[in-house]
Order: C-alpha cells, then structure tokens, then sequence
C-alpha cells in the first residue's frame, strides 16, 4: 500500500512523436466525438444517398441546435462539479410560456423573449442558491425544481397547443441560404471560442477540479457555481424558445426528454463528470452525434425503441474511454 | 434552568438532525389521515391504510433498492426500466412457456440482480460515476427488454401472483405487509450485522473503510445487485396489480422512491439515513398522493407539492455533511452542560 512518488517523465522523442499516431485520437475528446459525428454521417448519406444534399445538413444542425444549447448550459454545470436535472422542465415552462403569451408586435415578441430568458436564469439561481450556499446536493435539489417547474409549465399551459407568432417562428425556421440553426451554432462557437480564453472559465474549471483548492486560490467558489446554474437555466430558456419556434407551439412535457439526452450529449461530447474539463466544440460535435444516430435509426428502418439502447451503448463506450484512469485517483490508489 | 437548557439543546439537535425530516412526516401523515377522515365522508379509515401500504409496496421496494444504493454514496438510475424488466419477464416466462411462476420470479430476479452486478463492477473497479453508468444501462436495459420481446405486447401476468397481490392478511394488503416487514428487517441488518456495518462505513468514509479492511468493492457491487432486484421484486408486484404489464411502467416511480427516501432523511452523502426512514417517507409521499387524488387538484400543483416537499426536507434537515465537515462547530449540547457543572 506504499505509494512512490514518481516524478513525471520528461518528453522524449517517442512521446512527442506519438502525437502523429491514430491513437493520439483517443486522448482528444473534442477531435474524436468529431471525427465520429462526419463518420456517422458518411455512413448516413451512404445508407440513404437520397439525403445526401445541403438541405439535410440545414435539418440536421436545425435539430442538434436545442439540444447543443442545453447540453451547453448542462456543460457550464459538469465543469463545476454539479449536475443540474431541472433543465428540462426549464424548456418545458419556456415553450409553454411563447406558445401563450408571445404577442404578434416585435416589441412584444422581443420583450416575452426577455423575459422567459430572464426567468431561466432565475430559476438556475434557486438551484445554484441551494447548491452553493446551502450546501445541498445538486442531484437531489434539482429533482425537486425539475418537478416544481414542471407545475409551473402545466400551469401555464395545461396540454400540448398555443401558439407563437408567425414572425418569430419564421426566423426560428429559416433554412435558406443557411439555417438558423447552423447560423445559431456558429455564433456560440465564436463565442465559446473567446468564453475558454477568459479568466471566469478557468475559474470554473478550478472549482470543478477541487472546491477546496479554488477557494484557497481567492476563487469566490459558492459564486462560480451559481453563475454554472444561472447559465445553465439561461441556455435552457434559449433552447426552450427554439423548440417553442421549431414546433410552432407549446408543450408542457417536451423537455423531459432532454435532461437525459441533453447529459449524454455532454458526455459524448468529452466533458468530464468529474468536474473540471469541458469544450463546448465538444459538446456540439456530441449534439451532432446524437442527431444523425436518429437518422440514422431511420434510415436502416431499425425499431425507434433500440435508439435509447443505441444512445446508451455510445454513453457508455464515451465514458468508459474517457474516465478510465484519469480520475479517482485517491480512492483507487488506496483501494490496491 | 438547566434541565431547560437541556430540552432546548435535545430540541435543537433534533432540529439539526436527520430524523426531524421523518419525524414531521410522520406528523405529515397522520394530519393527512385526519384530514380526510372529516374531509371526505365516504373515507373509509381501514380500507384507505390498506390500500395505501399496497401502493407504498410498489414504490417502497424501488425506495429500500435505492435506500440500498444511496447509503454508499451511488444512485440507481436504471430502476425504471430494472422494474420493467422485472414485470414484463414473469408474465412472458410464465404465461407464453409455461414456465412455473416462481422459476420465472427466480429467473427475473436473477436477470435484474446481473444488471445490478454490471452497474456495480463498473462504479467500483472503473471508478466511474454512478448517475451516467446507471443512465447509460438504463437505456441498454430498455433496449435489450425490446429486443428480447421483439416488441411485442405484454402478456398477462401469471394469476397466483396478482391473486396474491389482491390477498389482504387481517385486512391489510399481503404486499403491504411484506414490504413492512421487510424494510424492517433490512433496517436491523443494517445497523445490527457485520455486512450492515461495512454498508455504513463504505457510505460514511470510504478511505477510512479501505484503511479498516472493508471490501468495499464488493460492498458496492452488492449494494447496486441488491438495488436492482428490489426493483424487479417492485415490478413484479406492480404488474400483478395492473394484471397486464407495460413498457415504461416503471418510469414514475423512481422520482416518487427517491423522494420518499430523502423524506425519510437519507443523505445523498452516503452513510447517513435508515429504511424504516424511508419507509415512513414513502408512506408519506402516497398519502399525499391519494389526498391530492381526493381533492382532484391539477397535474401541476401535484408537481409543484411534490416539489415543494423535497426542498423543504432538505431544507429542515440541514446541510449536508460535507458542509458540516467544512464549518464544524463544536457540539452545542456538552457546551451548556459544562457550564452548568460548577
């Protein structure tokens, strides 16, 4: 049970060499969920060559945008550490909230989009005011806002319907020259790429490493994870409002699917649960992942019901490839 | 003065406690039963507890898996689709193939406890987190459920065992009973036998436990087999009340085990909180249930109570131990009493 301190080896050639080999792939998450969404994809267009246009492409970032969003703000949530299950019901209250009370004015639309933001981010603040500064557990705080806010959504709007102003859902559902869903994606690719540079998420990505280190660096730990919420409720609301655009109506009940999906998306996507690590170039690539399995699903006319099995063989292969080792040292050392 | 310094102190640290949650649940129950006793004339007091322990049973059995499983510090999320699992096996065994039924409950039980042992193999020795493996076999259950049934219909389940299910002992409910008594006896291993202390200690301080000697690999995977065939026990049991059993039966009931085990004062910090606890929860959280079914109010403000439950358990139960380790305070009861002393 004595363990010998080794100091790390300094870079060889070999090392550095590896660095050209195929299996340096699997030690980049961002590099290898992508390089397995373009291989699904090819073996998609393979499968149905028909589909094999720009506009499939349009339909396909159209539908991995929400559940890019979502997973994005399950991301900021995961670095720190945490875990946030109420974000389905987030999109639940945000589509059933446009699809009833989205007027037809612009100012109307603008300011019922700003308020259903708004109440996104507060309602993460609850989740990460529990978290943080009670100190209550993530996982159990947010079953119990899932269902609260799942009230909410069927309070609002009791059964599937409403609807949101023609305006608003034909901007959601552009598709030419490009999609908004592709525009969308790629405007928060430019922002995460100036989001990994800033000091805030190397803050939260200490206090996903270790609360206790952060907190003795001067990182204010209990604000970081609440802001983790905050955006997370956010990313919830603004996937909400696509979903309420997509469809052209309301649903109480349309996010549970995402709080599971939106997690694996996540993880696919090479964020660690651990805490501490996370691309959102990722966690895009995992949204893509996801989408075209779906078509794909379809596309060999497999049953609908083998895709959660499918999603889960994928889960599972990403973890297990991507803990494996790296994490839970302390336990493991002392377990030998 | 002092002895009234004393009852404050007992007070507070009943207040401090993990047992105030049940406690007050308890009062939550019996307030309920009064309630509907002069709210409802056509309540029928021994009937209503009897139907109430048999809906306990079902959800009862997933909270005692999870119970099981929260203790070490996991969580189950394959319960659902475990239970389906659980149903959906017996009736096909035994009413397609002619199997006997108690082979094709020993069969089921068996399947379960080996997705269990998968769940356990994976957290223990990979070190990985148990919410997303238990996700992920969740699905792989679900899939492999399908396949294997081609996704046919459910058949019905087996007559002994919904006969067995309907039977009532002294005018309780038979599964009522044997979920009682089993959270019973789950309850005195736990704190009364060397497997129950090892549990405790690998949930309490798993360093400490490895340093101690305790398998805690093993107390894992047994923990997370145990799990998930309590949960197809759950199953089996429920489908033999629906008679007919269906794909997704299970999904309601992991939010509603969960919950009634957090009211009972189990801690997602592992170590901390019993089975009768979780019995008392449960109890609680069908109560509420059959109440609101009464008072035929919404789909939403039965989530939202729901909701509201939890967070105000967790909230009267103080925080969590990690923060306790934090911000430890000295004991506030030994303080007045030494000052007492001269």
């Amino acid at each position: 049970m004595t363990q010998v301190y080794r100091a790390p080896t300094p870079p060889t050639v070999r090392s550095v060499e590896s660095r050209y080999r195929a299996s340096y792939l699997l030690t980049q998450p961002t590099l290898r969920v992508w390089v397995l969404a373009i291989g699904l994809l090819i073996f998609y267009f393979a499968l149905s060559p028909s589909s094999m246009n720009f506009g499939s492409l349009n339909l396909l970032t159209e539908n991995a945008l929400p559940l890019a969003w979502v997973a994005a703000g399950q991301m900021a949530v995961v670095t720190a550490a945490q875990i946030d299950l109420s974000v389905g019901s987030v999109m639940s209250l945000s589509t059933a909230i446009a699809a009833t009370q989205m007027g037809s004015s612009g100012v109307d639309v603008f300011g019922t989009i700003l308020v259903i933001v708004l109440i996104g981010a507060a309602l993460g603040a609850v989740n990460g005011f529990f978290v943080a500064y009670r100190g209550m557990s993530a996982f159990i705080v947010t079953i119990a806002t899932w269902s609260i806010i799942d009230g909410l959504a069927l309070l609002v709007l009791p059964s599937a319907g409403g609807a949101v102003p023609n305006g608003f859902a034909n901007v959601i559902n552009t598709t030419s020259p490009v999609s908004f869903g592709a525009i969308a994606l790629v405007v928060s690719l430019v922002i995460w790429m100036w989001v990994r540079t800033t000091a805030g998420f190397m803050r939260l990505r200490a206090v996903g490493s270790s609360a206790e280190k952060a907190h003795w660096a001067g990182v204010a730990e209990r604000r970081t994870t609440l802001m983790a919420f905050m955006f997370s409720g956010f990313a919830a609301a603004c996937a909400g409002l696509v979903l309420a655009g997509i469809t052209q109506s309301g649903d109480p009940n349309i996010g549970t699917s995402y709080i599971l999906n939106g997690l694996a998306t996540a993880v696919i996507g090479g964020v660690s649960l651990f805490g501490g690590s996370g691309s959102f170039a990722g966690v895009v690539g995992g949204a893509m992942v996801l989408t075209v399995v779906n078509d794909v699903v379809f596309a060999l006319g497999l049953n609908s019901y083998l895709e959660p099995a499918i999603v889960g063989g994928i889960l599972a292969v990403a973890v297990l490839t991507t803990g494996l080792g790296s994490q839970g040292s302390i336990i493991q050392g002392v377990d030998q | 003065m002092n002895q009234l310094l004393d009852v404050l102190g007992t007070g507070l640290d009943l207040l401090r406690s993990r047992r105030f949650p049940a406690a007050l649940a308890i009062a939550g129950i019996v307030g309920l039963f009064l309630a509907a006793l002069f709210m409802f004339p056509s309540f029928d007091s021994y009937s209503d507890i009897s139907e109430l322990t048999l809906f306990g049973a079902f959800v009862g059995f997933v909270a005692a898996g999870e119970t099981l499983v929260i203790l070490i510090g996991g969580v189950d999320l394959s319960a659902p689709w475990v239970m389906t699992t659980g149903g959906i096996l017996v009736a096909g065994w035994a009413t397609a193939q002619h199997v006997p039924t108690v082979v094709a409950i020993i069969g089921a039980l068996a399947v379960a406890g080996c997705v269990g042992a998968v769940n356990g193999i994976i957290v223990a020795w990979l070190g990985l987190s148990p919410v997303i493996v238990t996700l992920a076999t969740n699905g792989l259950v679900e899939g492999g459920l399908l396949a294997y049934e081609r996704g046919m219909s459910p058949l019905n389940v087996p007559t002994p065992i919904t006969h067995w299910v309907y039977t009532k002992v002294w005018g309780l409910s038979s599964a009522g009973i044997f979920w009682i008594v089993a959270s019973v006896i789950l309850a005195i291993l736990l704190r009364r036998s060397t497997p129950g202390f090892r549990h405790l200690a690998t949930g309490g301080n798993r360093i400490a436990a490895v340093l101690s000697g305790v398998p805690t690999r093993l107390v894992t995977v047994g923990a997370y087999c145990g799990c998930s065939v309590l949960c197809a026990l759950a199953g089996i049991l429920y489908s033999g009340f629906v008679q007919i059993p269906y794909y997704g039966m299970g999904d309601p009931f992991l939010f509603e085990a969960v919950a009634g085990a957090v009211i009972g004062g189990l801690a997602f910090t592992g170590g901390e909180g019993s089975f009768v606890g979780t019995l008392i929860g449960v109890l609680f959280i069908v109560t509420l249930n059959q109440f609101m079914s009464a008072l035929n109010v919404s789909a939403g403000v039965v989530d939202l109570i729901y909701g509201g439950a939890i967070l105000f358990a967790l909230a009267v139960s103080g925080p969590g131990s990690a923060q306790k380790a934090l911000t430890k305070r000295p004991a506030r009861r030994p303080a007045a009493k030494e000052a007492a002393t001269p």
